[in-house]
């Protein structure tokens, strides 16, 4: 998890009862895994090109396609642990536990410790974020020791956590001790721990250290500076209950005043004072308070601690008039709440919260929330910061990202129909044409020439017929000494002396012999690697004649797949459109009441205000009547 | 009593989770929908990543087969010398891709990640594959550069990564096509 991020949880965890809880959002997965695609892993990298983009339904899609195609041949099962990760990121629970769990049971496979770690880090997290924290507990503890510094240092948290959880307060304390002196966890861990021991009896001391601890880091961090001003106001506000004000206001003036926890410090600042009773000086911390936005739960409890206090000192005039204050301020407040009351169900609120761009599959939430009607960050800022509420909105945008798809595929499938279509035409057409050529004949009779010179060749070795193999010019020599044999034996009859002319027919009828007779062998061998090389063309010639009859043949069959597994196709996208429209809905009206509800809440929060201002002026009236 | 009230109340937002009795319960049956709707939304969104599979798989089956296709994928391994703004492929002289990055796309690609560039089909024998890489080099200079490659398509799918990777000699980056099959 980031440094923004866990800020950004921080932020919100500040707006809610309690220890600060930080939701565990991101899968884990990191940016350290740069360059490590390899040859076979180009689609393993696309899929992280869209996962850095917090595109996770197109980097899960990308995975699961090339794991079909069995693309990915990394042996390192790094694709489960990455596909583990994205389910978990795209809040796929159940697929996420199921892939990571597959990984870590297949015994077939070795897998290395720092895969095994990570996947054991995953799981815990996807535990943790169903609150299986026990199944989160033992997942933590499988893991060894090859996660990275802040891996591990967030594992150490996640175990504090989850022990606080479980009541196991002596080994959440333990856990701190594991992590690193600078560790922003440890910072955190520290004050969970601290928030909880000081609501138990026997660890109240303990807890109240702890904040100690945390109120006195030397640090420019920011986040540790939220931290350590959230630590300073819970000890200010627990000395304000044990009745030491002196403590209390030491602790409130700890407090950064530009803070997130100013306004509660102003609050208890003047608490402190009034428990004092040095009523003038509690005014001045309220009054500073009151001029803030009026809709926070600190800025109306100031407007109405002021009269109290202006009455508590006999300044009547001055009570009764800011009363009326307070009580205009409510009435406003009542008024706006009422305007925003009607915004939240008029389809301006869903319209608001959609993404700009529906193919857009990562809208930030927060950006859409920026742009939302001002009165409900002014009214609505605890809900619009809960996780809860960016949750749901997250879903909804995902639920209309789904109805995108399908409407995007729902379009795509005629295209597809027409160009299976055009490719049976094609195909027909080629193959016809093909079939249709008179040279395919020629394939057979070849074939049946190449079995004659296998046979006669076979014949030739077996009788060692070297004649069979002289050369064109030597049948031209043999023919010329032949007729020469025949003219010399008619000489010979003559009577005339041709001895010298019979000798060099012999020796040149010898030469011939002897050289026919030697390069038989080379010839044998050249004849019968010629003969080979006929075999493989002749066979090669027949495999493309089988392959061009088998798609001839399966053509139909293949069209009739292609034809039916669209037909298919485009009857889920039928249903699941229908589905996912109903999910869209479903969602809408979800955002709606949540919100409705929060703000009935903060509503009623302020009615109560208002007519308890009321009460208190008519009382201070009365009195002042009763006097006259 | 107004003091305590108000100090408990603060004390409350601190530390208690305590909630009325009433509350709790709407709140209990409230997680209860909440969570059905997630498990809902869960399967759903399951079931239409399924669906895209097929659909991607059913695509790829009918368009590209593996005699013919032919990919080409991107990525960057340094991001210190070069700065990309897009990228046009050509194959055979004939423009197949026109890519303009955004700033996330780059984010992506600097951190590992690899762009499926185009995928598309080719007859077996030689094609000329070339892109041209438009951006700003060393010094936030203007940058254009080309690199052209032949490659041999067989019967068989063929795979080809365009990779930019810096040269610390020349301090400009490089232009690698690499073909695998």
């Amino acid at each position: 998890m980031n440094s923004n991020m866990r800020h950004f949880h921080f932020i919100k965890a500040l707006l809610k009862a309690g220890a600060l809880s930080l939701l565990v959002l991101t899968s884990g997965l990191r940016a350290d895994q740069k360059n490590l695609h390899q040859v076979q892993d180009l689609d393993y990298g696309v899929s992280l090109f869209h996962f850095y983009q917090q595109n996770y339904f197109s980097a899960i899609t990308d995975l699961l396609v090339a794991d079909h195609y069995q693309r990915i041949k990394s042996e390192d099962k790094n694709p489960y642990l990455l596909l583990g990760g994205l389910y978990l990121s795209y809040h796929l629970h159940n697929k996420s536990s199921e892939v990571l769990q597959g990984l870590l049971d297949d015994e077939e496979t070795n897998i290395s410790n720092e895969i095994r770690d990570r996947a054991w880090y995953l799981l815990a997290k996807d535990y943790f974020r169903n609150n299986l924290f026990s199944d989160a507990k033992k997942a933590l503890l499988k893991i060894s020791d090859t996660l990275n510094q802040e891996d591990e240092e967030e594992k150490l948290y996640l175990l504090n956590t989850v022990y606080l959880k479980e009541q196991d307060v002596n080994k959440a304390k333990e856990v701190l001790d594991e992590f690193s002196d600078e560790s922003i966890w440890k910072v955190y861990a520290k004050y969970n721990t601290a928030s909880f021991l000081v609501q138990t009896e026997e660890g109240a001391d303990e807890g109240h250290r702890l904040f100690d601890e945390i109120s006195s880091i030397q640090s420019e961090n920011p986040e540790k500076l939220i931290i350590q001003d959230k630590a300073s106001l819970a000890l200010g506000y627990l000395s304000l209950k044990n009745e030491d004000s002196e403590a209390a206001l030491e602790y409130f003036n700890n407090i950064r005043i530009d803070g997130t926890e100013t306004n509660k410090a102003l609050l208890g600042l003047g608490w402190a004072r009034y428990r004092e009773k040095e009523f003038a000086k509690a005014i001045i911390p309220w009054m500073s308070l009151a001029s803030k936005t009026a809709s926070e739960l600190t800025v109306q409890e100031a407007l109405i601690s002021i009269p109290y206090a202006f009455e508590k000192m006999r300044i009547d005039e001055q009570a009764m008039l800011q009363y009326e204050l307070a009580i205009h301020s409510y009435k406003y407040q009542l008024s706006e709440t009422l305007q925003l009351h009607k915004f939240i169900k008029s389809p301006d609120f869903i319209k608001q919260l959609s993404a700009g761009n529906l193919g857009n599959e990562s809208m930030p939430v927060e950006s859409v929330i920026k742009k939302i009607n001002p009165l409900m960050t002014t009214y609505l800022l605890s809900l619009m910061t809960s996780d809860e509420f960016q949750e749901a909105v997250s879903t909804y945008q995902q639920v209309k990202h789904l109805k995108y798809r399908l409407d995007h595929w729902k379009s795509g499938v005629p295209a597809l129909q027409m160009i299976l279509q055009e490719k049976r035409k094609t195909y027909k057409n080629k193959l016809a044409k093909t079939m249709g050529d008179s040279n395919l004949g020629k394939v057979e009779t070849l074939s049946k020439r190449k079995d004659k010179l296998e046979r006669e060749l076979g014949e030739i070795e077996s009788k060692e017929a070297f004649l069979e193999l002289v050369t064109d010019d030597e049948v031209v020599q043999l023919e010329l000494l032949k007729d020469n044999n025949k003219r010399l034996k008619a000489l010979r009859g003559s009577g005339e002396d041709i001895t010298e002319q019979e000798n060099k027919q012999r020796l040149l009828n010898g030469l011939l012999t002897w050289k026919i007779k030697t390069e038989y062998p080379i010839r044998i061998w050249a004849a019968k690697k010629e003969l080979i090389q006929l075999s493989r063309a002749v066979a090669d010639m027949k495999k493309s004649m089988i392959s061009l009859k088998s798609s001839w043949t399966s053509a139909p069959q293949d069209f009739s797949q292609f034809d039916r597994r669209i037909a298919n196709k485009e009857k889920q996208i039928q249903n699941l459109s229908k589905k996912v429209q109903k999910a869209v809905v479903r969602q809408e009206k979800h955002l709606r009441s949540m919100t409705l509800h929060a703000l009935k809440l903060h509503r009623n929060q302020i009615k109560l205000y208002h007519d308890r201002a009321l009460f208190a002026k008519a009382r201070l009236y009365d009195s002042l009547m009763a006097v006259k | 009593m107004k003091t305590i009230i108000t100090m408990c109340a603060v004390l409350g937002i601190l530390f208690s989770h305590t909630l009325y009795a009433e509350e709790a319960e709407e709140t209990s049956e409230k997680k209860d929908t909440t969570s059905a709707i997630s498990r809902n939304i869960q399967n759903l969104k399951n079931e239409v990543l399924e669906l895209n599979r097929d659909l991607f798989i059913l695509e790829e089956d009918l368009l590209f087969s593996a005699n013919t296709q032919v990919s080409v994928f991107l990525s960057v391994d340094v991001d210190t010398l070069f700065t990309l703004d897009s990228v046009q492929l050509k194959l055979d002289d004939k423009i197949v891709s026109n890519y303009l990055y955004t700033d996330r796309e780059l984010k992506a690609l600097n951190q590992g990640g690899v762009q499926k560039l185009y995928i598309g089909n080719l007859t077996t024998g030689e094609h000329e594959l070339t892109a041209f890489f438009i951006g700003q080099g060393p010094s936030k200079r203007n940058f254009k550069r080309a690199t052209t490659k032949v490659i041999d398509k067989s019967d068989s799918a063929k795979y080809v990564e365009l990779k930019i990777v810096g040269n610390s000699s020349k301090e400009q980056p490089d232009f690698v096509v690499k073909v695998w099959e």
